[in-house]
C-alpha cells in the first residue's frame, strides 16, 4: 500500500473539480491532488461537444471540451498533481483517501477534501415506468456518451421522456445524425430547461414538444417497439384515457439528476433533503471540517459557468482550511429558502466582510417577480426579475457584514 | 405584423418582439441589451447555428473527436454540412483547433476541431 | 462401453440442480436451455428466499422436497462459494382474524416437519423489527427461512455440473422429442438431435410443452405472473428479517424481504396469466404491492426504489410437485408443477431424481473424482488491501473499476466473460456481479460494458446484446469509417 500526503485532495476532474484544484493553488496550497475515474479530464463536458458554455465565465461561446480544456491547461501550468483513471474508494477517518487504479491501491493523506463528483441521471427504475423490460431504454447522458465518445448509435426512432437540457440537446444531437426524433414529453406544464435550447434543439428541427404528458409503458421485447404516452391531470397522476400508443425503438430519459454523494454518505456528511448534496455553509464547507463540497454533488446546476465559479470558491477556502487560514469563529447565519424558493445553497452564510454568493432555485415559472432577501425584519436587497424558471438557476451575491440576523430569507414575490 | 422570439444570447431570455412592415423590421421591442437586437435580426433574417459534431478518428485510442463550425452557419444548411462532415476523418494526433473543413459548403464557416484526437 | 447418457431439457435452477447431483455418477449428462444464458426463467425472477416448507400442504411430495432441502444450503452455499444467509422470518397478525390464524398455521408447520416455528408476542415482534405496524398482536418467528443470490446459486450448480463433465447446450430450443417404439430416445433442437438413454423434462413454465410431446401432458400449465420493487440500500425504512403477510387462500400474499446484497424486495403479486413470455410489469400491479406492504410496514419508502420486475411461476392444473417416469414410456422423466418453491426444492429435486433413475434401473456408480467445489468470482471489494494489491500486480484490470454503484472491476467481468459458462451479455454479466444492478442502473457502466464485451468476444459493439437475440443497445456506429 503506498501511502501520500497533500494539502488539498480534489475527488472528480470534471468542470468542478478542475476549477477547485486550480483556485487551491492559487490560493496557496502547495500540493493538491486531483483524482478522477476516467482516463481523460473535463468529466461530463467531454460529452457535451455542443456549443452554449462559457457565456457568463468567458463571455464566449464555448462546447463542452473547449470549456474543459481551458481549465485543465490551467490547472496543468498551476501544477496541479493529476492521477487518471483512479476511483476514490472511500474517505477514511475524515481526511484520507482510499484509492484504487490498475496502478495499484493508496491512501492520500489530505489536510483538505474537495468533492466534486458531480451526479448522476435519474433512471426509469426511479419514474416506475412499467411494461416491458427490453434494451432501447436508456437515459439521455449515457446515450449522449455512446453517441459522442464511443462511437456507437442507440436507435432509429426515439422518443424523449423529459424537457430537461441533456434531453433536448441528444433530440438536435440525434436528428442531426439522421435519427428519427417523434417527439419530447414533459410531465410538467412548462419546460424543464433552458429556453434557448427549446429554440435551437426542438424548434430548429420542428420537434413536437409535448407538455403535461408523459409516458406511461414500454411495448417490445427484445427492443422496444412502442411506448404508450398520456396527459396527466392536477396532481401529474396519467389520465388513462387519454393513452396514445406511439411507435419508436427507443425511450430515452432526460428526467432529472442526482448528485452523486455515496462517498460524502459514507464519511459521515450531511446531506440536504431537496438538493441531495451536502449541507454546507457559504465557503462550501460540508458538516464534516476540511471537506469542502462544489458543482453538481452540490446541487444541480443550469449552467457550468456557475459550477467554475463556486468551485474557485471552494477550491480557495479547502487551500485557507490546509493553511490553516480559513477562519472558523464567524458568526453563522442560516439561509430560510422563502416564498416561491425550493431551496437555497449555501444554507448558512458564515459572516465576513465580504461578500456570498446564494444560489437557489424558484418552484414555478413566473414572470415581472421581485426577489427579495429579508432578516425577519427589513428587507436588506431587493432586485426585480423579467421572468423566473425553475430550470435555470438564480445567483445573487449580497455583503454579509451588515447582516443582522438571527437568520434570513429569500422570497421571491409578485411585483 | 409582429412575431415574436425569445432571446438566446445569454440566459436571461428576453423576449423579443419585432415589429414588421411588410419584409422590414422596423422596431424591436423587449431586448434586454444591444445583443439581443443582433439576435433577433439575424433570427429574423438570416438564422445562423454553431454546427457541432464528432468525426472519426484514424488509428487512435478513441474512435471520435468532436468539431464544431467556427462561425455561424446558415440553419437551413445544417443538415447538408452534415452529410460533408460524415464523409471526412482525422489522424490520430491532430489537435484541438485544427481546421478539419475549410469554407463548409463554400460558407465562411471552417469545420475545427475542438479536443485532441487521441 | 459407452456411458449411459441423460439429456436435461432446461438450465434454470432445478434443471442445473439435476445436472450437478448426476455428475456425480459415471454419467454422460447433458443440459441444455433456449435461452443465452442458465437461469431459467422462474429461478431468476423470484423472491430470492431459501423457504423452510413449514406453510407447504403436509404429505404432499412438495412439502418433503422443500423441507428436506431448507438444511442443504448451508453446506452447499459454502462449496459452491454463493451468497446465502440465514435470517429468518416473521409471521405476523394486525388483526383478530390472522391471530386465529396462527396456531393453525403453526399446526401445520409441526404436521410438515418444521418443528422451530416459535409463537412471539406483538412486543417480542416490533423488539425484533422496530419498522413494523405497531398495530401487531403477535405472530410466529421461522427462523431459518433464508436468502440467497438466486442467479449465482443457478450459475454456481451449471458451473459445478461444467466442471465435472457435464456438458451444456445454450440456445436450444426442444421442437420436438424424438421417439423409438415405447422410448424416447433424444431431442430434436433448433440446434440439432441429440440422442440419449434418459430425457428428462425440467422446462419448468413449458412443462406441459415438452410433456405434450411425449404424450403425457395430463396437466395444464398456466403462468402465473408476480411483480416485485426493488428498493435502494441506504433506503432507511429496512428490516432485518423476512416479514411475511398471513396467507389467504389463494395467494401467500406480498412480503418484504432484505435482499442478500442489502436491499429490499417487495412483492409479489399473483396474476394468472396466458402468455408464458409476458414479462411486463404493470401500474396497477406495482400500487397494488404497494398498497399490501404498507400493512405490514407502514413507513416502507416506495419512492426509494431503484427497479421493477416481474416473473412468471408455473400454475400447474391441477396443483403439485410431480416427478413421475412411465412404464409405458421408457427414458423419460418428467417433472411438473414446481412453482415458487422450486428454487428452494431444487437442490432435493435434482437428489429424487438421482435416486429414481436408480429405481428404475440405471446404473448409479459415483465416480471417485467428483469435485464438489466451485469457486465464485473473487470481488474485489471483499478482499483485503493486501490481496487487491496482489491481484492488481498480476493483471491491472482489477484495478479498474467499471460499476461505481456495486464496484465491479473489469477484470471481475473479463473473469465472468471467460468463465466456465461465460457471460455473453449485458445482463449475464450484470447477474453474475451485480454490475448495472445498482442505484444508477447501469446509466455509467452500461456503455463501458458493451465495449469490453464486444472486445472480449470479437465482435462489433452493435453485436453486443442486453439479454435475448435481438436485445442489441447499439444499433449502428455513429461514424463509420471513412474510405478514402
Amino acid at each position: 500500500m503506498i501511502e501520500y500526503t497533500c494539502d488539498v485532495a480534489v475527488i472528480g476532474a470534471g468542470p468542478a473539480g478542475l476549477a477547485a484544484a486550480s483556485s487551491a493553488r492559487e490560493a496557496g496550497a502547495e500540493k493538491v491532488w486531483l483524482i478522477e475515474r476516467d482516463c481523460e479530464p473535463g468529466g461530463i463536458l467531454q460529452q457535451c461537444i455542443h456549443p452554449g458554455f462559457g457565456l457568463a465565465y468567458f463571455d464566449e461561446e464555448l462546447t463542452g471540451p473547449e470549456y474543459a480544456a481551458r481549465f485543465y491547461d490551467k490547472a496543468v501550468d498551476l501544477g496541479v498533481q493529476f492521477s487518471f483513471d483512479t476511483t476514490v474508494l472511500a474517505i477514511e477517518k475524515g481526511n484520507i483517501l482510499r484509492c484504487l487504479s490498475p496502478r495499484g491501491e493508496s491512501l492520500i493523506n489530505a489536510k483538505s477534501i474537495v468533492l466534486a463528483m458531480g451526479c448522476r441521471e435519474r433512471t426509469r427504475g426511479n419514474l416506475i415506468i412499467a411494461g416491458s423490460r427490453p434494451a432501447g431504454v436508456i437515459t439521455a447522458g449515457a446515450a449522449q456518451r455512446m453517441i459522442n465518445i464511443q462511437n456507437q448509435m442507440i436507435g432509429n426512432k426515439v422518443l424523449i421522456l423529459g424537457s430537461g437540457d441533456i434531453g433536448m440537446i441528444m433530440a438536435r444531437r440525434l436528428r442531426l445524425e439522421g435519427v428519427e426524433v417523434v417527439g419530447v414529453v414533459e410531465i410538467l406544464p412548462y419546460l424543464s430547461g433552458l429556453t434557448r435550447n427549446k429554440l435551437q434543439c426542438l424548434d430548429d428541427f420542428d420537434i413536437p414538444l409535448l407538455l403535461s404528458h408523459t409516458v406511461t409503458r414500454v411495448e417490445g421485447y427484445p427492443r422496444v417497439e412502442a411506448v404508450y404516452v398520456a396527459a396527466v391531470d392536477e396532481k401529474n397522476d396519467p389520465v388513462l384515457a387519454s393513452e396514445e400508443r406511439i411507435e419508436c425503438d427507443t425511450l430515452l430519459l432526460s428526467v432529472g439528476l442526482i448528485p452523486e454523494n455515496e462517498l460524502s454518505r459514507n464519511a459521515g456528511i450531511e446531506l440536504d433533503a431537496v438538493t441531495g448534496g451536502p449541507v454546507v455553509d457559504s465557503d462550501l464547507q460540508t458538516s464534516v471540517p476540511g471537506i469542502f463540497c462544489c458543482g453538481n454533488v452540490l446541487h444541480v446546476n443550469d449552467l457550468v459557468d456557475h459550477v467554475s465559479v463556486e468551485s474557485e470558491l471552494a477550491g480557495e477556502n479547502a487551500a485557507l482550511y490546509a493553511l490553516g487560514k480559513l477562519p472558523s469563529d464567524s458568526k453563522l447565519i442560516p439561509v430560510q429558502a422563502g416564498h416561491m424558493v425550493r431551496y437555497v445553497c449555501p444554507s448558512v452564510i458564515r459572516q465576513r466582510s465580504g461578500k456570498s454568493t446564494l444560489y437557489f432555485r424558484v418552484t414555478k415559472p413566473a414572470k415581472h417577480v421581485d426577489l427579495q432577501i429579508s432578516d425577519g425584519t427589513k428587507i436588506v436587497w431587493m432586485k426585480s426579475h423579467l421572468r423566473v424558471n425553475p430550470g435555470e438557476m438564480e445567483a445573487v451575491c449580497i455583503p454579509t457584514a451588515d447582516l443582522v440576523g438571527p437568520e434570513i430569507t429569500i422570497n421571491v414575490l409578485p411585483q | 405584423m409582429k412575431k415574436r422570439i425569445i432571446c438566446t444570447v445569454c440566459p436571461q431570455g428576453c423576449e423579443i418582439t419585432a415589429t414588421f412592415e411588410g419584409d422590414k423590421i422596423v422596431e424591436f421591442t423587449g431586448y434586454g441589451c444591444p445583443r439581443g437586437v443582433e439576435f433577433a435580426r439575424t433570427e429574423f433574417t438570416n438564422p445562423l447555428r454553431i454546427l457541432s459534431t464528432s468525426v472519426k478518428v484514424e488509428g487512435g485510442c478513441y474512435p471520435l473527436v468532436s468539431v464544431r463550425s467556427d462561425r455561424g452557419i446558415p440553419r437551413s444548411d445544417l443538415m447538408d454540412c452534415m452529410d460533408i462532415i460524415r464523409q471526412v476523418s482525422v489522424k490520430v494526433g491532430t489537435k484541438r483547433g485544427s481546421v478539419v473543413i475549410e469554407h463548409i459548403l463554400g460558407s465562411e464557416a471552417n469545420v475545427i476541431t475542438t479536443a485532441d484526437a487521441k | 462401453m459407452k456411458r449411459t447418457s441423460v439429456l436435461i431439457i432446461g438450465a434454470g435452477a432445478v434443471g442445473c440442480a439435476i445436472a450437478r447431483e448426476l455428475s456425480k455418477y459415471d454419467l454422460e449428462v447433458t443440459f441444455l436451455d433456449k435461452n443465452t444464458d442458465v437461469g431459467g426463467d422462474a429461478s431468476k425472477s423470484n423472491s430470492s428466499i431459501i423457504h423452510t416448507g413449514y406453510d407447504a400442504s403436509p404429505g404432499t411430495l412438495e412439502s418433503r422436497l422443500v423441507v428436506a432441502a431448507n438444511p442443504m444450503y448451508d453446506r452447499l452455499c459454502k462449496s459452491l462459494d454463493v451468497p446465502f444467509q440465514r435470517i429468518g422470518a416473521i409471521l405476523p397478525a394486525f388483526n383478530e382474524e390472522q391471530f386465529e390464524q396462527l396456531p393453525f398455521i403453526k399446526e401445520k408447520a409441526f404436521q410438515n416437519g418444521v418443528y422451530d416455528v416459535e409463537y412471539r408476542s406483538g412486543e417480542d415482534l416490533l423488539n425484533m423489527e422496530p419498522m413494523l405496524n405497531p398495530r401487531v398482536m403477535g405472530g410466529l418467528f421461522i427462523p431459518r427461512e433464508s436468502i440467497i443470490d438466486p442467479f449465482v446459486y443457478v450459475v454456481a450448480l451449471a458451473e459445478n455440473a461444467v466442471q465435472n463433465g457435464a456438458k451444456l447446450i445454450l440456445e436450444a430450443k426442444v421442437l420436438d422429442l424424438i421417439r423409438e417404439g415405447d422410448a424416447i430416445v433424444g431431442v430434436k433442437t433448433t440446434k440439432g438431435e441429440f440422442l440419449a438413454n434418459w430425457i428428462i423434462n425440467a422446462s419448468g413454465l413449458y412443462c406441459e410443452e415438452i410433456a405434450r410431446m411425449a404424450g403425457k401432458a395430463d396437466y395444464k400449465v398456466n403462468p402465473r405472473r408476480g411483480q416485485f420493487y426493488i428498493l435502494d440500500r441506504d433506503t432507511p425504512c429496512k428490516v432485518k428479517r423476512i416479514v411475511l403477510p398471513i396467507p389467504t387462500k389463494r395467494t401467500k400474499g406480498k412480503l418484504i424481504s432484505p435482499m442478500i446484497h442489502g436491499n429490499l424486495l417487495l412483492g409479489p403479486t399473483a396474476e394468472d396469466l396466458s402468455d408464458k413470455t409476458n414479462h411486463d410489469t404493470s401500474t396497477e400491479g406495482l400500487a397494488s404491492v404497494a398498497a399490501d406492504v404498507r400493512r405490514l410496514v407502514p413507513d416502507i419508502r416506495i419512492g426509494d426504489t431503484i427497479t421493477q420486475f416481474s416473473g412468471l411461476r408455473p400454475n400447474r392444473v391441477p396443483a403439485g410437485f410431480n416427478i413421475d417416469v412411465y412404464d409405458d414410456l421408457a427414458g423419460y422423466l418428467n417433472i411438473s408443477g414446481v412453482r415458487s418453491t422450486g428454487l428452494t426444492a431444487s437442490i432435493a429435486i435434482g437428489k429424487y431424481v438421482a435416486h429414481t433413475l436408480g429405481q428404475v434401473g440405471l446404473e448409479m456408480r459415483l465416480r471417485d473424482d467428483f469435485n464438489p467445489v466451485r469457486k465464485g468470482i473473487q470481488r474485489m471489494v471483499d478482499l483485503s488491501p493486501g490481496q487487491r494489491a496482489r491481484k492488481i500486480t498480476e493483471d491491472p484490470s482489477y484495478g479498474r473499476i467499471i460499476c461505481r454503484c456495486e464496484s465491479v472491476t473489469e477484470g471481475e467481468i473479463i473473469e465472468a466473460i471467460r468463465s466456465p459458462i461465460p457471460a455473453r451479455s449485458i445482463d449475464a454479466i450484470k447477474r453474475r456481479l451485480r454490475a448495472g444492478m445498482g442505484r444508477c442502473q447501469g446509466g455509467f457502466c452500461g456503455p463501458k460494458v458493451i465495449q469490453i464485451l464486444a472486445r472480449e468476444l470479437g465482435l462489433t459493439d452493435d453485436a453486443v446484446i442486453k439479454s435475448d437475440p435481438g436485445s442489441n443497445p447499439v444499433v449502428r456506429a455513429t461514424r463509420k469509417e471513412v474510405s478514402q
